[in-house]
């Protein structure tokens, strides 16, 4: 397995008043080039998660493994793990510092030892990915547009050829173009790279229309963690700690009780207008 | 007397590079009319850079139009003189909670506008108590902001410009950095000031599931006003629309790919219950 957690526990304030269980026995596997959903409300551990994966937070109890080895261990090379792992923040471009874009795109693969020209290799490569023509490399990155900063920030992260690519919320405040533009460039680089692509949301429209397979979090524990269309079947589950099903699911359900042969197993736009239509034209004949 | 009438406004800076020099001259707005009658509820859609926030930053006379008149409840922004009442007026809510929120406790933070307006100390309590019960968080009046939910701390910001009984607000993204539970609390809230206090709202939002509950959606591209109506109509566009990179509730594309495959559906359908309801209807 790519990396997984065993069991993991985590608190904060351990031993404080303030003690907070954050994850609760948590287990996890990833494999090699999956793209898999994070959903869950605030505080339900989410981010917790997500900085347990590259070692930016230690479990209490329990194993963090990548590629079968404890991260924790003594004689763990943390670094490369970072490298491995690549963690993108939520709205990552109030990191951004250097002078001009391709400088801070270069931080990265540099750190990790790169050298200067391999590294501007990766960053023009990186750039190219996400979509920033050559004519904003030499900007400074507070000139550019949100939606640029964005991706100017995610290049920094993908500069460094991580196996895992970590997401927290990517398109949160981006306006509709600008969050499709960020998805799909998450799926080609996932065709072209073969990495493995976690991604936190918001979303259900999003998340089903994008990943494989879904995780969900309540409450410092995965609930659920499956294929995304058995995942969304389960829409009271869901409602019941405050998160929803893709509007589609609701529409198909309604039909199926007015009695359209509807199959509420879709849960993306264009396979929900596949079989009204199937159960229209069905009804039409009938 | 309308509630906003903008004639023609536009607005353009100029960028200055390192040595002092005008490098491009960047317009913000060009020629934006707006007509808003009091109780209105409007949403501004528009794409990064489309100059929703710089119209928002407008209506409270945080900048004035360079060319055009904007008059909010009778006022002329321009004139210096009018700035401090049209700043009562309207008030301002801005994107994220935790830049508006200045006090270590709620109700001091409620009462910080009141106080500035100079109003008696039984008066800025009343108002106090009487906006956070508005918002729906009276229950938190001791708590510190610090403590609170995203949409909640973006609730007390709401409280904050309540107590102080504008006309009118402008929210320039509420609900952009809030999670779902945290948006319905927002937009519930606004809606609730609009229905119930008869508050004139300008809701500027990416989302589109937001804008169908206003009055009349305005849609802004390259600093113009594109589409003006309502939701009905302007959902009723998915195209000219998405040329202006927007996008429309999943109901309505829905709707939308049904019709173009030949199924009846009616232009414009907002909800899910519309939907299901035109389907059963021809079927």
């Amino acid at each position: 397995m790519l990396l997984s957690l065993k069991n993991v526990d985590y608190y904060y304030g351990k031993d404080t008043v303030y003690e907070v269980q954050a994850l609760k026995q948590v287990s996890a596997d990833f494999a090699e080039n999956e793209f898999v959903g994070l959903i869950g409300h605030t505080g339900s551990g989410k981010s917790t998660f997500l900085q347990l994966l590259n070692g930016l937070e230690k479990p209490y109890s329990g194993e963090v493994l990548f590629h079968g080895k404890n991260i924790w261990d003594r004689d763990f090379n943390r670094k490369q793990l970072r490298a491995g792992v690549g963690l993108v923040f939520q709205y990552p471009e109030h990191q951004l510092f250097e002078a001009d874009v391709i400088s801070d795109v270069c931080f990265g693969p540099r750190n990790f030892g790169l050298s200067e020209e391999e590294a501007r290799n990766r960053a023009l490569w990186a750039l190219d990915l996400v979509g920033l023509e050559k004519r904003f490399h030499q900007s400074s990155p507070f000139e550019l547009s949100g939606g640029q900063k964005r991706r100017a920030a995610i290049a920094g992260v993908i500069a460094s050829k991580p196996e895992v690519l970590v997401m927290d919320e990517p398109t949160a405040g981006l306006d509709p173009k600008g969050k499709k533009e960020i998805l799909d460039m998450l799926s080609a680089l996932r065709r072209q790279e073969k990495c493995t692509i976690i991604l936190v949301s918001h979303s259900m429209e999003e998340v089903a229309e994008y990943v494989d397979r879904i995780m969900v979090f309540d409450a410092g524990s995965i609930v659920f963690d499956d294929q995304k269309e058995k995942v969304f079947s389960h829409i009271e589950e869901l409602e019941r700690i405050q998160l929803a099903a893709p509007q589609v699911c609701y529409i198909l359900r309604a039909l199926k009780q007015k009695g359209f042969a509807v199959d509420t197993g879709a849960i993306t736009l264009e396979a929900a207008k596949e079989t009204i239509l199937e159960a229209v034209k069905n009804r039409s004949h009938a | 007397m309308d509630m906003i009438n903008a004639s023609k406004i536009s607005y353009s800076y100029e960028r200055i590079d390192e040595e002092g020099n005008t490098t491009e001259r960047v317009a913000a707005l060009r020629g934006v009319d707006m007509q808003v009658q009091p109780g209105e509820f409007i949403a501004v859609l528009g794409a990064n850079g489309s100059g929703k926030s710089t119209l928002a930053r407008q209506l409270n006379a945080l900048i004035a139009p360079t060319e055009g008149t904007l008059y909010i409840d009778g006022m002329d922004t321009a004139k210096e003189e009018n700035v401090q009442n049209v700043r009562r007026t309207t008030g301002m809510v801005f994107q994220n909670p935790d830049n508006q929120i200045i006090a270590s406790v709620v109700e001091e933070d409620v009462g910080f506008g009141p106080e500035n307006l100079g109003l008696e100390c039984n008066t800025i309590w009343e108002r106090v108590e009487e906006s956070l019960k508005a918002v729906n968080l009276y229950a938190y009046r001791k708590a510190a902001p610090g403590k609170l939910s995203g949409g909640q701390k973006q609730r007390v910001a709401i409280a904050g410009i309540v107590a102080m009984r504008p006309k009118c607000i402008v929210l320039d993204e509420p609900t952009a950095m809030l999670d779902p539970k945290g948006r319905r609390e927002v937009i519930r809230t606004c809606r609730a000031l609009n229905e119930v206090e008869g508050v004139t709202i300008i809701l500027i939002t990416h989302y589109m599931e937001e804008a169908i509950y206003a009055d009349r959606i305005y849609c802004m591209d390259k600093g113009q006003v594109k589409l003006c109506g309502t939701p009905k109509e302007i959902f009723s566009r998915p195209e000219e629309l998405e040329a202006m990179q927007l996008d429309v509730p999943q109901a309505t594309k829905l709707g939308y790919e049904l019709k173009k495959a030949g199924v009846p559906v009616p232009d414009g359908i907002l909800t899910i219950e519309e939907l299901v309801e035109a389907l059963c209807c021809f079927h």
